[in-house]
């Protein structure tokens, strides 16, 4: 088993920390949007973006990470990318079907 | 809702039950057995429904405008609540609110001083009462009865006696009783 670097943490938290980063903008860019009455599409357009770039960075670190499981620390940081991969979709992806303003 | 929890409770219970009563029987089932059949396959099966069920169910309670549905407007204040029927006459109520079962109401909430929170358990989540904003609750009561609302935002040395009471009746009873209040001198 390889020594983890204290820098491999942040590992642990990259995937989770990107489905944060998607909530914080998708909460903003929702409650401006109606406030200002932007046009529905517009407003999920916007949020198809933020969600998209999400995905892709996701994607993105999945697969950089693919190969390097030397280390339970590594096993699990891939994991947790995959997971959060997965409640990106499943928590977001609903958005873009829902009436986004009344 | 209630019986299929029941019936999930159930099932843990029983295969808790099974890892002490029948060990051999548990330990054929491998760990990653145990993680991946109790913490993926069976929430796969049982969340994702929730969660479409709650969409459509929430989507269809939306207060989109235009569809006819009787306007309630609720204003709060230290420490009481008002509400009006412009619908039937502009009768109001204080700390009474008069509901027709089965159908639909917009409640329009706000409040004249601080921020307040509208909320019957029973019916319906808790919306803000905020000055200066109007917030709409659609919410529909199923059956007749008295139900018990409360502010649930803290407003002030009376909060915790800002209470209230909703009244729900047939429609046609509901009609009667308001459009009398209206009448009223
Ligand atoms: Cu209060």
């Amino acid at each position: 088993m390889s020594p983890t670097r204290p820098a491999s943490l942040l590992w642990l938290v990259a995937g989770f920390g990107l489905w944060s980063t998607a909530l914080i903008l998708v909460y903003a860019l929702h409650a401006v949007g109606c406030a200002f009455v932007w046009p529905p599409a517009a407003i999920r357009l916007g949020l198809a973006l933020v969600l998209l770039a999400h995905v892709a960075a996701l994607l993105a670190l999945i697969h950089h990470q693919r190969r390097r499981t030397v280390n339970l620390l590594l096993q699990v940081a891939l994991w947790t990318l995959v997971a959060a991969l997965v409640a990106t979709a499943f928590t977001y992806g609903p958005l873009l079907l829902l009436t986004p303003c009344v | 809702m209630f019986f299929g929890s029941l019936v999930l409770f159930a099932l843990v219970m029983v295969a808790l039950a099974l890892t002490f009563l029948c060990p051999n029987w548990a330990r054929r089932v491998s760990p990653a057995q145990w993680i991946i059949g109790g913490g993926l396959v069976l929430p796969a099966l049982v969340l994702p429904p929730l969660v479409a069920w709650a969409l459509v169910a929430g989507e269809r309670l939306l207060p989109l405008p235009g569809q006819g549905v009787t306007r309630i407007e609720v204003v709060a204040e230290q420490f009481g609540w008002q509400f009006g029927y412009p619908d039937q006459g502009g009768a109001t109520t204080v700390n009474l609110l008069h509901l027709p079962a089965g159908e639909p109401v917009d409640l329009h909430i706000t409040s004249t001083d601080v921020i307040h929170s509208f909320w019957v358990p029973q019916l319906a989540g808790k919306l803000d009462a905020i000055p200066g904003k109007t917030n709409v609750l659609r919410l529909q009561a199923d059956r007749t009865g008295t139900f018990y609302g409360q502010c649930a935002e803290f407003c002030g040395i009376g909060h915790a006696f800002m209470r209230f009471e909703v009244e729900v009746r047939e429609p046609d009873d509901f009609l009667r009783v308001v459009d009398g209040l209206a009448a009223e001198p």
